[in-house]
């Protein structure tokens, strides 16, 4: 009697157990989109998601799907991480991506120079005018920035190691063929670092000191997309995932910024800025274009 | 001999057992410390000079150091070491960051640019919005002299000005 009383007993706790384990799945089985049940407990994966959160939610929000705060700030807006598949049935965007790609074209971008920027953005232009597709062709491939996407690169932010974690959580958030994330044992897990900067003289003539601001104008805004997180100036667009710029030119020292831009993590480890690697030049003429932001003060 | 049945009549004539007279003195040091150690932290650290007496940059700093620990009340909500409270951000470096205007403005219109925690998702204020000093006009000076001696600047404000 007591035997069939504990018999039963078991079985209610065990009843239980499964009602909650399916109930528990679920919903994370109908958000989630991975075929792969492992990924909650693969280290790599929850790396990944860890860095997730603190680089990317801001605009592709935390489930992927683009929905971030920042969403609405950025020009193309988040891409939809959970792109599975098209209306039409067709394999998605990021389903169609390798993981090599994500990691080496999206995360690890290699950012040009200004001048290489702007001569292949003037071949790209006038292959376009002289409706030479092939030139034009060639001229974008090796121009990835032509419509600069908002998103930094994080190949000067976060380590090898962590770059690819981000590409195993990302590969979670949709469907997909590709095979597991491989991370050879050889990648750094180091993350790069960028000595403090001793900032230059800012005595220069006037018409200088105008001339240098107009080119960080256009590094600040068509290179490296500080707007996308950044609020530069009324009116136009401007992200809210760091501090409002409209005031630079009365709020902050020269030098500060110079040092700032050119290493953030050398001066506040834990900070989200990415580091863009800088030159000397673009670091300077950023923080001259910064100085000339001012707002009426409001009383 | 047990301590609770012994009494020992006061000068008031009031009959108390040893350990309640044991806990009053006890109560007595513990206040005498602490509100020497609040007079000393009200006057500053070590000796205190008047803001008046200021004759170099280096007293000027001192003297808003102790601004900054007593009547100032910064350090209610902001350290100017480690990391950012919940109730305001570190101050650690910000006379290297900020200039001396905007270090100003912000210790009489504080709301005038409020700075966002921005560890938060979405970065939100602080969790103590700031109020506008009590400080007279030469005891902010002396307070943006201390940051911006704190940060490794040179101090930017001219003791003339304190006139």
């Amino acid at each position: 009697m007591e035997g069939m009383a504990m018999g039963s007993g078991h079985r209610f706790v065990l009843g239980c157990v499964v009602v909650f384990v399916v109930l528990f799945s679920l919903p994370i089985g109908c958000t989630s989109k991975t075929d792969n049940a492992e990924s909650q407990s693969n280290p790599l994966v929850m790396q990944g998601k860890e860095l997730f959160t603190d680089y990317c939610i801001h605009c592709h929000g935390p489930s992927g799907i683009g929905d971030g705060f920042n969403a609405g700030n950025v020009d193309p807006g988040p891409r939809d991480l959970t792109d599975s598949e098209t209306e039409d049935g067709e394999v998605g965007f990021m389903a169609s991506l390798t993981n090599e790609k994500i990691y080496h074209e999206i995360l690890s971008r290699d950012l040009l120079n200004p001048d290489e920027f702007e001569a292949l953005q003037e071949a790209y232009l006038d292959a376009v005018m002289m409706e030479d597709e092939e030139a034009a062709k060639v001229a974008e491939a090796k121009l990835p920035m032509l419509v600069p996407p908002a998103m930094p690169t994080f190949k000067y932010t976060l380590s090898d190691a962590e770059r690819w974690a981000l590409v195993a959580y990302v590969r979670t958030l949709h469907k997909n063929d590709a095979p597991p994330v491989d991370v050879p044992s050889t990648v750094s897990t180091v993350r790069p670092t960028f000595p403090k900067r001793q900032a230059p003289s800012w005595e220069m003539a006037e018409d200088e000191r105008i001339a240098i601001a107009e080119s960080g104008k256009f590094i600040f805004i068509d290179k490296f997309n500080c707007n996308g997180c950044h609020v530069y100036k009324t009116g136009e667009l401007g992200g809210v995932v760091g501090p409002d710029l409209r005031r630079s030119g009365e709020r902050l020292n020269l030098d500060w910024t110079y040092q700032w831009i050119s290493s953030p993590q050398a001066m506040k480890p834990d900070t989200k800025m990415p580091n863009l690697a800088l030159s000397e030049d673009e670091a300077k003429a950023i923080t001259l274009y910064l100085e000339t932001l001012k707002l009426p003060a409001t009383s | 001999m047990n301590l609770k049945n012994l009494h020992i009549r006061t000068m008031l004539g009031v009959t108390m057992d040893i350990r309640s007279i044991v806990y009053q003195i006890l109560f007595a040091v513990f206040f005498a410390i602490g509100s020497a150690s609040f007079v000393w932290s009200q006057n500053g650290a070590g000796s205190a000079i008047a803001l008046s007496d200021v004759k170099t940059l280096e007293e000027l700093a001192q003297v808003g150091g102790q601004l900054f620990e007593g009547k100032g009340q910064c350090t209610q909500c902001h350290s100017l070491q480690g990391a950012s409270s919940d109730k305001g951000p570190t101050l650690d470096g910000v006379g290297a960051k900020l200039t001396r205007e905007f270090l100003h403005e912000s210790l009489v219109k504080p709301d005038a640019y409020v700075y966002l925690d921005f560890t938060r998702v979405p970065p939100a204020p602080y969790a103590a919005p700031m109020p506008p000093t009590s400080l007279a006009e030469g005891e902010i000076l002396a307070v943006i002299a201390y940051l911006q001696q704190s940060s490794g600047q040179p101090v930017s404000i001219e003791l003339s000005e304190l006139k």
